[in-house]
């Protein structure tokens, strides 16, 4: 009995202690800022929260636009916009960004310039959180260096920050840019992979040249979507003021960055050149930013999920496939309409010797995005053909069968085993083209064990050139902005152009940064994202068109054994392109304007 | 085979014929008057009478001799034993009334009429649960218990055929709701009481997790006893969703060393998986949705079917993938335990194998092996020592098969191979060929040769030793102390593989698919548990006043460090892991917990007539803020035994009863297991290995700022009411149970929304303890035992209806009628499914036209015959989100009705019994597979495809109709109002399934003597044999919507029992 009671005595004094155990993982924040280790590995955690929008990590966010169309089983049915469609609206971020930046300012564990660095990199990557949301949503709170702290029972009233208006967010975008370009490193990081001083110009440039054209062409081509307290919308007369920065900041890092366009001056090689500059990222002198990858460590699905089905190296294959609708805005090399020349006048098929052919002459830019039928990946051809046709009684007869059919008899392709097809079948090409760009050649890289390291650039030299020569031709300097222009043209290996006009620049943005995170925002700053995805049910610009390659069937005649192609809609139940003008603008959760009442709605909503 | 309680009249011999026809055409209360009346006559005239000696030889009814049964005359102080032959001899009078007992068997008076006697006692299995464990360790008295505590039996739970001892409790015990929702080896089915969640469970007093509940060997399990209401506060802050209590067996006191062999052989198979449909029925549906669809480059043709139906030519003849994978497998144990003891020291040790194959033809599955050891010695009279250990080997084997889930891979192949294609490349077994776009499902490839081997194994052991001291009379000191180590090794190499094409002109085979993603992985865990355990017991009685105290002190501390690594070997042949191809090291840390509890409780009763039961735990856990950690789960329960009632006595029905009880309880107990909250939310700063980015070249983790610390948060507590009753009659052959629960659990977490932080602030309100939830519902258990002549029976039936309400939540508010109608979840039915209510299906073209309300948002133009018809319940003539009502219960979790027939009979050396046991109230969704056309370019079954609206001639889209159950088959067409979430394909499931079925023969004594057996059991045994269902074709208890899982199995086995 007593020998019991000492024990149990004993034994609850110690409860708390017996309760009391360690966590694993949890560091307190002198363990952090007190070794530049665990600075970096804080900063890590922020670079990895910064991935928003279209991107290779998300392959159906492809799907959205008219660059792409899921491939995978049924077809995707989505055609308009969410009202919260690549919406971004992290204060988490920005809270624990502005508790970083209060410790590392405050720490000792680093020398002044390495602080001011780590400094620069926090607040560039609050800067580029602010722009992210700024481009969804308009004008939103910006609340400056505070850590929102709360105790139960406080006045929330003292919490609420308004919406800024979307001028003085560029602003405040622009000047944070600013200040920490100033002191930030100009050294190139390895792969790209952290903010320098050439980033925050970049970012600068790209800010101000989203605010001039939002001032500009919101007043021109939307009037109506503005809000009284100018939330969103901004007034037509900054548009040169900003115009003016971003050409001033993209001069700098033209002119003083030490980035340059890759280049090549064999016409043949001109494409792979390109491909370089986007997706290798040895030797590469163009990406200024870029989400980095690793293997081992941090790999992506993106080659794994969308490799040719003839080249995969796992089970996943083929589940997003680019759209004719890209293919088609690539430029001849010296002929503007890149639309193919699949009927002749009489609307008879145009009949081609090889599934290539169809393709020659044009940008060779082309080439590094798509894989389109017939060409080299990882060595191999790839192979896409619908089925065999033949002409019987004046009428195209079509033979289908299962994809990786052949003759029986003549051993020749009925259905290639990347098809083309137009039914539901899991990982099956449905469009007639792979994506090429950022699609990993590495062995091994297309499986799930190891994912692709590829890298998704965020900046790239040739993005201050088309801002320079968009600014220039906004501020009526034609000649300079013509200048830009060609720079870019003349690196891709196509025609220069004698004068240039604000629809040569919507087309050049296209096609250079195509998968690139850009199209969307660049139709919506410039209001015409409603008049290119207006819902037309036919029309190139907004419905989805796949291209389906045939081999004549006909032994005996002249054209047997060559190639046809039927250019049609993407498969039945997918939906036009549909931008309407609510979508200029992300709606507000009505939780948020609860949360605080100073918020005030967006147009539409 | 069971045998009940009625042997006052059986061992009357004759008589008792007489009293079950007199019973059957009189009613009881006549002839049992009569009987205990004279039972009063002989008692008064014992000391009257002249003494002599009575000599006799007490046997069971399975002819053993009875060594130890006390004998005893009554109305006297004079008793005696049996010894090693059963005999014994006392003196009595003549006419004396001997009371013969001994535990696990009736007792039975006997008058002494002649100066020797035959005494046959009959084995009692209920006898057993009489004495029920109701945690802790502590044992009451079924008479004297009130709370509500179902108990089962060991006898009842061997007679099942599952592999885990979930499986076991199925229909047999009311309070449980079951579903076995996946039936591949080694699965367990999951198990709920009362639908409150998942239990603790509670194992020779050590709280263990299910994973050893299931895997015990359940044959050597003593008894189940299942907490269901404020009885389980005694076990605080873990309890609140009742407690599953298990006590293995004990050696036997007194008993010569008994050998006891158990074996089955048993066959496996589907009890149902829906058949994909053929190749001429799949074409068929194709060729027909081409027509309608005006298809212009068509992928089938006329001819095709003809000479795909003609299965003749080369390329077009079909394949049976379902029975190319699904067979017959066999399930094998084998079990020897030894069990003995003298008047000191007793002892049971167990060994067992079990064996269960995969139904998927070489495709593994699951052994086990156990061992268990109990071990009791009394050091002294005073001192009581023991020891228990138990330990296991658990293997899971099949083939590294890529991607995901091992077993869907096969199941999937089934559906996703069209049955057009072939598994082996010009059908050589040496190439595999790629039969489908998903290269993994050709199942020609899935086995160890060619994709791997996963093995998976658990290897675990518990060792427990107790100590009991007598202090004095009335008061023992107790100690446990238990010691769990659990480590699990899973090893997983899936190979590269080649899959090829065949190239009739040249006479080769080249690749269709290469695989080149070699995965290698191990997954390392430690479980390690340590418990102690102390308590004070104090039992006494004072005159009619009965008292039984506890106190006591239990800890437990869990560490489960577990790591996982990934490589990508560089050869197939490579079975070690090495440096260079490492990539993925995960170490998840150590996840201590620990908790402490302070047990006090308290049972009085008056006479055994007024019971009471009061207990507290106050316990810790480490889980909350040091402000929130300590928490009081009180309970009390009380019972009156009104039989035991003078004026009941004495009242003219009292003879119907033999036992009627009310009883009630009231308690408090706790959840530490909180939503939304993780142990060490309550603290402040950063998290390491949280995000990163590859930054200078490298993956850097990341470290991540903490959200704000909770420190205003703790466990949830349940309130738990049971009002039951417990009744029997007629002499305890009908007996039952019945009990009204209710259990409100308030704590449930959330924000504290009402507080308008804005948004931007950047991080959540913290949670606390805001909403509330309910469970109510009734359980029920009725039984009737009787004799025939020689045949005894028992039928008895069980039910447990128990639903799930949300209740109170914290400040509801609704910005209209219908959000609150569609989105309020205050006060009403959880997991209620939502959808579109259909109104049948459009006969013809002209119902199309007349319809006056958009069915499928787009005027209807999309509408053809056969086609769903959605109810417009607002009335605003569209169809969309505002139509939906609530059309289903809950998905994928036990049903809210679960009930059990159980028949059991016995004639002499036969014996039959089985259980049908079956749910109502939980929905199935019949989605993909079973739903969508051609999904995904994959087939449906075959009774989907032959029940649609067809076209007379499938080539031309005007021919006449045929009317169909399920709308005509469209490629592509998945996306169409047909396929919206409706109570078209919901299934509010009812079934029904002959669960167990055991037939068994007990050899004859005089037989089996003459090898040197004491006795030999041939039993045939079923599980699964019958299905009535609502569902056609889909096994009623999986819970995946595509209907393609591995269903529960049909066993058929052959046993035999041999003891020595």
């Amino acid at each position: 009995m007593l020998i019991l009671g000492i024990i149990t005595v004993s034994l609850s004094s110690c409860s708390e202690d017996f309760l009391n155990t360690t966590p694993n993982q949890i560091l307190t924040e002198d363990q952090v800022f007190s070794d530049p280790n665990m600075i970096s590995s804080v900063l890590a955690n922020f670079y990895g929260r910064v991935n928003w929008g279209q991107n290779i990590t998300d392959h159906g966010s492809y799907t959205s636009l008219d660059e792409a169309s899921q491939s995978n089983s049924g077809a995707n049915t989505e055609y308009g916009f969410g009202d919260g469609q690549w919406r971004v609206y992290d204060y988490e971020l920005i809270r624990n960004i502005n508790q970083f930046l209060a410790s590392v300012r405050a720490t000792t564990a680093m020398d002044k310039p390495l602080q001011l660095q780590a400094e620069g990199e926090a607040r560039f990557l609050r800067a580029w959180t602010y722009f992210n949301m700024c481009k969804g949503l308009g004008g939103m709170p910006i609340v400056g260096d505070v850590v929102f702290e709360y105790k139960a029972g406080m006045d929330v009233t003292t919490l609420q920050v308004a919406r800024s208006t979307e001028a003085e967010m560029y602003d405040y975008i622009i000047k944070e840019c600013t200040e920490i370009a100033a002191f930030m490193t100009t050294t190139k990081p390895e792969n790209a992979a952290r903010a320098t001083k050439w980033t925050a110009l970049m970012l600068k440039a790209r800010a101000a040249i989203y605010a001039a054209s939002i001032a500009k062409y919101n007043t021109l081509n939307t009037p109506q979507i503005i809000t009284e307290g100018g939330e969103v919308g901004i007034p037509a007369s900054r548009a040169d003021g900003y115009y003016a920065i971003a050409l001033a900041a993209a001069k700098v890092v033209i002119d003083s960055s030490g980035y340059k366009l890759q280049d090549v001056t064999d016409p043949t090689k001109k494409a792979q050149s390109f491909y370089n500059a986007c997706c290798v990222k040895d030797n590469n002198s163009e990406v200024i930013w870029a989400k980095d990858y690793a293997y081992p460590g941090e790999t992506h699905g993106f080659s794994t999920n969308n490799t040719p089905v003839s080249v995969a190296e796992d089970i996943d294959r083929s589940r997003v496939t680019p759209v004719l609708n890209l293919v088609e805005a690539f430029e001849y090399i010296n002929e503007r309409d890149g639309k193919l020349k699949l009927l002749d006048g009489n609307g008879d098929y145009i009949v081609y010797n090889f599934a290539e052919d169809v393709f020659a002459n044009k940008d060779p830019r082309m080439w590094a995005t798509v894989i389109y039928p017939g060409q080299k990946f990882k060595g191999k051809v790839i192979e896409l053909q619908a089925g065999r046709k033949s002409l019987v009684a004046g009428k195209w007869i079509a033979e289908i069968k299962q994809p990786g059919s052949i003759d029986p008899v003549t051993r020749a392709t009925i259905t290639s085993e990347n098809g083309p097809t137009a039914d539901n079948a899991e990982f099956m090409n449905k469009t007639g083209f792979f994506f090429r760009k950022f699609l990993d050649e590495t062995p091994q890289s297309a499986t799930r064990g190891r994912g692709s390291d590829m890298w998704f650039p965020r900046f790239r030299f040739s993005e201050a050139v088309l801002i320079a020569a968009e600014a220039s031709l906004e501020l009526q300097d034609e000649p300079n902005g013509r200048k830009y222009l060609n720079m870019v043209r003349k690196r891709a290996g196509i025609q220069e152009l004698p004068t240039i006009t604000f629809n040569d620049i919507v087309q050049e943005n296209r096609v250079e940064f195509a998968f690139e995170n850009h199209r969307y925002w660049d139709l919506k700053r410039w209001r015409i994202a409603d008049k290119v995805w207006n819902g037309d049910k036919e029309a190139d610009n907004s419905a989805l068109k796949v291209l389906f390659p045939y081999v004549v069937n006909m032994p005996g005649d002249a054209n047997d054994g060559k190639w046809i192609f039927d250019k049609q809609n993407d498969r039945k139940g997918v939906r036009e392109r549909n931008f309407q003008l609510k979508n200029y603008y992300n709606f507000l959760n009505q939780s948020w304007i609860d949360n605080n009442p100073k918020l005030v709605k967006n147009p539409y909503q | 085979m069971e045998k009940h309680a009625f042997q006052c009249f059986w061992s009357r011999g004759k008589l008792s014929l007489y009293v079950i026809a007199f019973s059957l055409f009189s009613g009881w209360n006549v002839f049992s008057s009569v009987a205990t009346a004279s039972e009063k006559a002989t008692t008064a005239t014992e000391e009257t009478q002249q003494k002599r000696m009575v000599q006799g030889v007490i046997m069971s009814d399975q002819n053993e001799a009875i060594i130890g049964a006390t004998v005893h005359v009554k109305g006297t102080t004079r008793g005696t034993m049996t010894d090693e032959n059963g005999k014994f001899s006392i003196e009595a009078a003549m006419d004396a009334v001997l009371e013969v007992s001994y535990i696990g068997f009736l007792p039975q008076n006997i008058v002494a009429k002649t100066t020797t006697l035959n005494i046959t006692l009959k084995e009692d299995s209920k006898q057993l649960g009489e004495i029920l464990v109701t945690g802790f360790g502590l044992t009451q008295r079924k008479e004297t218990l009130t709370g509500a505590v179902s108990s089962i039996s060991s006898k009842e739970i061997s007679r099942s055929s599952s592999s885990t001892t979930s499986g076991t409790l199925v229909g047999k015990i009311a309070g449980i709701n079951s579903r076995q929702a996946d039936g591949r080896p080694g699965a367990s089915t999951s198990i709920q009481i009362r639908n409150m969640g998942t239990p603790l469970f509670v194992i020779d007093g050590i709280i263990q997790d299910e994973g050893q509940f299931n895997n015990i060997d359940f044959n050597d399990i003593e008894s189940i006893s299942i907490l269901k209401d404020a009885s389980a506060a005694i076990y605080g802050v873990r309890s609140a969703n009742g407690v599953v209590v298990v006590n293995t067996k004990k050696g036997d006191r007194n008993t010569k060393p008994t050998v006891t062999l158990n074996a089955t052989y048993g066959w496996q198979n589907l009890s149902t998986f829906p058949k994909p449909a053929d190749a001429p029925t799949y074409i068929e549906n194709y060729i027909q949705s081409q027509t309608i669809q005006g298809t212009k480059n068509p992928k089938y043709t006329v001819d095709d079917l003809a000479k795909w139906k003609a299965g003749t030519e080369k390329g077009y003849v079909p394949f049976d993938w379902y029975k190319f994978i699904w067979g017959t497998a066999p399930q094998t144990y084998v079990g020897v335990n030894i069990n003995g003891g003298d008047d000191k020291t007793t002892y049971y040790v167990a060994v067992s194998h079990l064996n269960q194959d995969a139904m998927i033809k070489q495709y593994g599955g699951f052994t086990r092996s156990n061992i268990q050891m109990n071990i009791d010695s009394k050091i002294t009279d005073k001192l009581k020592v023991g020891a228990t250990m138990n330990g296991r080997i658990e293997e899971r084997v099949n083939p590294g098969v890529p991607g995901q889930d091992d077993y869907w891979c096969p199941i999937f192949a089934v559906y996703r191979n069209l049955p057009m294609a072939r598994p082996y490349a010009n059908d050589n077994p040496k190439y595999p060929a790629k039969t489908s776009n998903n290269t993994d499902v050709n199942f020609a490839m899935l086995n160890y040769d060619l994709s791997g081997k996963m093995v998976d194994t658990w290897r675990v052991a518990q060792f427990n030793f107790n100590a009991e001291y007598e202090l004095f009379k009335g008061l023992k000191a107790k100690g446990l102390f238990g010691y769990y180590m659990a480590n699990r090794l899973m090893n997983n190499q899936e190979f590269t593989y080649d899959l090829f094409k065949y190239d009739e002109a040249s006479d080769t085979y080249s690749y269709a698919f290469r695989n080149t993603n070699p995965w290698k992985e191990r997954a390392q865990s430690l479980v390690e548990t340590i418990t102690s355990n102390v308590q004070l017991a104090y039992d006494n009685k004072f005159g009619k006043h009965g008292v039984q105290a506890v106190l006591a002190m239990e800890t437990t501390t869990t560490e489960n460090p577990n790591s996982w690594i990934h490589s990508i070997p560089a050869s197939n042949a490579l079975t070690l892991f090495d440096y260079t191809t490492l990539d993925t090291y995960n170490d998840n840390g150590v996840n201590t917990q620990a908790r402490i509890g302070y047990i006090g409780r308290m049972n009085y009763n008056y006479d055994q007539k007024y019971l009471l039961e009061l207990s507290a735990r106050y316990d810790g856990s480490w889980k909350f803020p040091p402000t929130h950690r300590w928490g009081l789960f009180p309970s009390i329960s009380a019972g009156w035994r009104i039989t035991e009632e003078e004026f009941w006595k004495n009242s003219s029905f009292s003879n119907a009863f033999s036992d009627l009880k009310l009883r009630g309880s009231y308690g408090l107990l706790g959840d530490d297991n909180v939503d939304g909250y993780s142990a060490f939310d309550f603290m402040s700063g950063y998290n390491y290995n949280n995000g990163g980015s590859t930054i200078d070249g490298a993956y850097t983790i990341g470290t991540r700022p903490r959200s704000l610390p909770v420190t205003n948060l703790s466990w949830i507590k349940a309130k738990v009411l049971d009002l039951g009753l417990d009744v029997s009659f007629f002499q305890n052959r009908l007996t039952g149970t019945f009990d009204y629960f209710q259990r409100m659990r308030t704590g449930l977490t959330a924000p504290r929304y009402d507080v308008l932080l804005p948004s931007e602030v950047g991080f959540d309100l913290p949670r606390e303890n805001l909403n509330s939830d309910a469970s109510k519902g009734v359980d029920a258990m009725i039984r009737w035992s009787d004799n025939l002549g020689e045949l005894h029976y028992s039928i008895g039936a069980n039910a447990t209806y128990a639903r799930r309400y949300d209740w109170h939540q914290y400040k509801p508010r609704f910005s209209n009628s219908w959000n609150k109608y569609r989105n309020s979840i205050n006060e009403r039915y959880s997991y209620i499914t939502w959808g579109y209510e259909s109104d049948g299906q459009f006969q013809n073209w002209e119902e199309i036209a007349d319809c006056d309300i958009d069915i499928d948002g787009k005027g209807n133009t999309s509408l053809r015959p056969g086609d769903i018809r959605y109810k417009d319940i607002n009335g605003d003539k569209r169809i969309n989100g505002l139509d939906e009502s609530a059309i289903g219960y809950r998905q994928g979790s036990t049903p809210n009705l679960n009930f059990g027939f159980n028949f059991a009979f016995q004639y002499k050396t036969w014996d039959l019994a089985f259980d049908l046991t079956g749910g109502s109230g939980a929905s199935w969704y019949q989605n993909w597979e079973t739903r969508f056309p051609f999904h995904d370019g994959g087939n449906n079954p075959q009774s989907y495809m032959d029940d649609t609206w067809r076209l007379s001639d499938i080539t031309d889209a005007n021919s006449e109709l045929i009317p169909g159950k399920y709308p005509t088959l469209l490629v592509g067409n998945s996306s169409h109002s047909n396929y919206w979430t409706s109570d078209f394909w919901m299934h509010n499931i009812n079934y029904m399934k002959l669960r167990n079925l055991e037939l068994g023969y007990n050899v004859p004594k005089n037989i089996i003597k003459k090898v040197g057996m004491t006795s030999l059991r041939l039993y045939f045994s079923g599980q699964n044999l019958l299905t009535f269902s609502n569902l056609q074709g889909t096994d009623p208890e999986i819970t995946s919507d595509n209907g393609l899982q591995y269903p529960t199995t049909r066993i058929m086995n052959l046993g035999l029992i041999l003891k020595y």
